[in-house]
């Protein structure tokens, strides 16, 4: 494996340049959704060391302590072309059989629950080839929060159909679309099982990558 | 490993797949839990999980053997291996944890202990056991399972249908994990 | 009756050959465990991860042969897609990591 961008030299270009698709906005503010990130702006791009792979660069507070590597074991994103055409290559025929497992949940072993965990696997393979901060602000909070909520309430919804309708909970005869027991479980599984999967093991990752918010006083508020 | 000899005593008409994988998955365990560096031990797990899945293929469990090859392989190395990147390593000279033969011993009790109610159990694949054989419950979800919900894949249909609340839990369960986990870590976005 | 039921010779079905085929690969996968559990570098390791999650991908393909499950194969296709996964996040670490580990 090459290692072009060794683990002391602070070369912005290198660590995040050609290999992400929004070269220059890993600079952490505007495309995120998240107002603190914003904040955070003047301080990353003071600092090289913002851009340490493993959600280094990553704060919800406007000041970050400023902690050597050896201390947050912070290392840099490593560019490898192998990876990243290896990963370009097989990622759609991942996304895509996440998606047949998915929905093909009914006829072959699988469902929502592996489809989904085999959808958050792609978005992990991403972001191990194009660097963890890129990958994040690629896929914006607002998009996980919406697929694991949603994927809840669908679930629940489709649950409270057979309830309104003078039924149990979750029973599938009630809703107004043929053959109601059949789509009614493809519903739950495609709609509800399989979002909440793979946004919640995409959240769980980036969260695992950021690490634990490291600023207690600002925390306590 | 004397820990786990006594369930290899069963008399079961195995296989030399069922027996070279156990081997396999029991040794990757144990090693798992010797190992004295963390990176060799999530190494290991995650061999010991290849073994897992083709075990539960093999006991023709193929929704669980999925599960576990998208977790295993997909995502739960991937995440230990985040955690641990937040640590320090330290150099080990000897690649095992020292045994400790008083655990051990208990250990082997109680798998001894456990293994004696071995005889009692149902021979795997035994058609006349009482999970199998019971007419209101399995027998009664292969039977009508089709006919009643339309899907041909039986897990599914128990699990989204007849069960189908248990995997609402299931999934709000999965939903709570990362909720949780922004607590633990004090953050309040996912991405 | 479909092929692994044929018989071939001495009793044995085609599918006890596949399903003794399997077997021995899983005793190459013991052999390879070594390598995963001795090192003595991090590669050696994720080379013996890699190797061992192509071996798993040809037991699983045997398996659903030699049992005549002909869906079992979407198990070895998952584990073809991701275990690359596991190879390249544990090298990617390494190098992250400061170098040889």
């Amino acid at each position: 494996m090459s290692r072009d961008a060794p683990a002391g030299d602070d070369d912005p270009a290198t660590e995040n340049g050609p290999a992400t698709e929004n070269g220059p906005a890993t600079e952490n503010g505007p495309a995120t959704e998240n107002g603190p990130a914003t904040e955070n702006g003047p301080t990353a791009a003071d600092e090289p060391t913002g851009h340490r792979g493993f959600g280094t660069e990553y704060s919800g507070h406007e000041e970050r302590p400023h902690l050597s590597e050896v201390e947050r074991q912070g290392t840099p994103y490593t560019e490898s072309q192998v990876i990243m055409t290896t990963v370009k290559a097989v990622a759609p025929f991942v996304f895509t059989y996440g998606l047949f497992i998915t929905f093909h949940g009914g006829g072959s072993p699988g469902g929502g629950f592996q489809g989904g965990a085999i959808v958050a696997a792609v978005v992990l393979m991403i972001a191990f080839a194009f660097g963890i901060e890129s990958t994040r602000e690629w896929l914006s909070n607002s998009v996980l929060v919406g697929l694991a909520v949603g994927g809840v309430l669908v679930f629940a919804g489709i649950g409270l159909v057979g309830l309104a309708g003078g039924g149990t909970f979750l029973d599938y005869s009630f809703l107004p679309i043929p053959e109601p027991m059949k789509y009614g479980m493809e519903g739950v599984e495609i709609l509800g099982i399989a979002p909440i999967v793979a946004s919640v093991l995409i959240g769980l990752f980036f969260l695992l990558a950021a690490g634990p918010a490291d600023d207690e006083t600002e925390v306590s508020e | 490993m004397n820990a786990l000899l006594p369930t290899a005593s069963v008399p079961l008409a195995v296989s030399p797949v069922e027996v070279s994988l156990f081997a396999f998955v029991i040794l990757t365990a144990v090693v798992t839990a010797l190992a004295r560096d963390v990176l060799s031990s999530i190494i290991v797990f995650g061999a010991y999980s290849l073994g897992m899945a083709a075990l539960y293929t093999f006991y023709r469990a193929p929704d669980v053997a999925m599960t576990e090859a998208a977790i295993s392989a997909g995502v739960t190395t991937v995440l230990l291996l985040l955690t641990i990147a937040k640590t320090s390593r330290i150099d080990h000279e000897v690649a095992f944890e020292s045994v400790h033969w008083p655990a051990v011993g208990a250990v082997g009790l109680l798998g001894a202990a456990m293994a004696s109610t071995l005889a009692e159990m149902p021979v795997v694949g035994d058609t006349n056991s009482p999970v199998w054989s019971n007419p209101d419950v399995t027998q009664y979800y292969l039977a009508n399972a089709y006919a009643e919900t339309g899907v041909e894949n039986a897990v599914m249909s128990v699990l989204a249908s007849y069960r189908g609340f248990d995997t609402f839990g299931e999934a709000v369960v999965v939903f709570a994990a990362g909720i949780v986990t922004m607590l633990v870590l004090r953050r309040e976005v996912f991405a | 009756m479909t092929v692994a039921d044929t018989v071939v010779a001495g009793g044995l079905t085609v599918g006890d050959f596949l399903l003794y085929a399997a077997a021995g690969f899983v005793v190459l996968a013991l052999g390879m465990t070594y390598r995963a559990i001795r090192g003595p570098t991090m590669q050696d390791r994720v080379l013996a991860v890699n190797v061992l999650g192509t071996n798993t991908v040809v037991i699983l393909a045997l398996l659903g042969a030699g049992l005549g499950e002909p869906t079992f194969l979407d198990i070895a296709i998952v584990y073809a897609l991701l275990n690359f996964l596991m190879a390249i996040a544990i090298s990617k670490f390494t190098v992250e990591r400061g170098g040889v580990l």
